[in-house]
């Protein structure tokens, strides 16, 4: 299963991608923010999951979201948004855009294992 | 602070003649962790302090509070997930379809500990079952710790709590943000009574449809697992269902239970011994 990280923070990158492998992920790929994730989608092809930022430079999480979904075949992937954003408006927002789960940071293994499970994503382990 | 072996073998005395609950030598550390807490919150100098209080007066108030810091378990909404797939698209279709005539639904969550099962059940029922708006649907929570109980009835939650476990749909359509906590609801809060129940006192249930008893068992012998399931069976109809763990069974314990084969692989069971063949012949047809 191919897992797309965007997020600007080095450090949440560094974390996320440590619990990804944690939970036998290895097709793992960073971006930094929506601008630079959407151009690895388009030269790389679609990804599994992609676990979103909100508040980013360039083309934050939301604006990611509305190009995304435009595009044929971007139901393949599922979306789960990582995010400082706790309010409920936040969370609807974001689910109406089309993210398909919603993760408040900051978040740990078990966490994001428990949200995972929910999307019904296959764990390697 | 730390705790003697003498002190330990005390505890967890205390805790089998309460609760049934077996504490082995691995979990000397989590008495150490949790009494630690307790003596100070109680204003004793040590836990030794606090065990020869205990030892010395039997007060009861105390030996209460030990039990609840030592039984508090985790807990989280929507725990292991695919019981609840289960509950929303095939058992409660098929309860609702047996029970048509009698408009009438018991579930008991039996270690409901902070509330977090209880209420996922009512979320379910609440968002996705509007049919049952007239039905008397009961939804009774039991836990042996005053404390989750206290908490459970407040049925507010910090972020981690629902971080954990719950979808973000049932977030934004449950729950009302009140600062930093995240409060149930009324109208689901409403649907579920707590009362304290130790599972091995005598009690006295009214037939369930339906009994959540998961990740209680093991931590019980298997002596009191056989009288729990024992009891367990006089609270259910024969079409009822009770769910355990994911690493419970009733196997070699009472042959009386028949496991459910679902596509949702989940751990329940069933008095029925034909369920499984009338399924696949509803199945079938």
């Amino acid at each position: 299963m191919s897992v797309l990280i965007i997020d600007d923070a080095i450090t949440a990158q560094t974390m996320t991608l440590s619990y990804l492998k944690a939970l036998g992920f290895r097709h793992l790929r960073c971006a930094r923010h929506g601008h630079e994730a959407l151009g690895i989608l388009r030269d790389e092809g679609f990804f599994d999951l992609i676990l979103l930022d909100w508040n980013m430079p360039c083309m934050d999480g939301l604006e990611f979201m509305r190009v995304f979904q435009s595009w044929p075949g971007a139901d393949q992937s599922k979306v789960l948004m990582m995010t400082t954003e706790i309010e409920t408006e936040r969370v609807r927002e974001a689910l109406e855009v089309g993210v398909h789960e919603y993760l408040m940071k900051p978040f740990d293994l078990g966490l994001l294992h428990s949200k995972l499970m929910i999307m019904g994503v296959k764990l390697l382990i | 602070m730390s705790l003697s072996t003498q002190d330990f073998h005390y505890i967890c005395n205390l805790i089998l003649d309460r609760s049934a609950i077996v504490l082995g030598a691995e979990k000397e550390y989590l008495v150490d962790l949790r009494l630690g807490i307790l003596a100070d919150q109680e204003g004793f100098p040590s836990i030794s302090a606090l065990v020869k209080q205990l030892t010395q007066t039997g007060d009861a108030g105390l030996s209460k509070k030990v039990v609840d810091a030592l039984t508090t378990n985790e807990t989280l909404f929507f725990r292991d997930f695919r019981p609840f797939e289960y509950l929303k698209s095939e058992l409660l279709p098929q309860l609702i379809e047996s029970r048509r005539h009698s408009k009438s639904l018991r579930i008991w969550s039996a270690a409901c500990s902070t509330g977090q099962e209880p209420y996922s059940i009512a979320m379910i029922i609440d968002k996705h079952f509007p049919e049952l708006k007239n039905w008397q649907v009961e939804i009774l929570a039991t836990d042996l710790s005053f404390t989750c109980l206290e908490y459970a009835r407040k049925a507010s939650y910090n972020q981690f709590e629902v971080n954990r476990g719950l979808p973000a749909s049932y977030l934004v359509s449950c729950f009302d943000k009140s600062g930093d906590r995240w409060e149930l609801k009324p109208q689901i809060r409403q649907r579920v009574q707590f009362r304290e129940l130790n599972l091995i006192d005598p009690w006295q249930m009214p037939p369930m449809d339906m009994i959540f008893l998961r990740n209680v068992l093991i931590y019980f012998s298997p002596e009191t697992k056989r009288t729990i399931l024992s009891k367990i069976k006089t609270s259910l109809k024969t079409d009822s269902v009770l769910f355990l763990g994911g690493s419970e069974t009733t196997l070699h314990l009472d042959p009386n239970y028949h496991r459910i084969d679902s596509k949702y692989n989940v751990n329940c069971y069933t008095l029925d011994k034909n369920k499984n063949k009338s399924r696949e012949r509803r199945e079938r047809e």
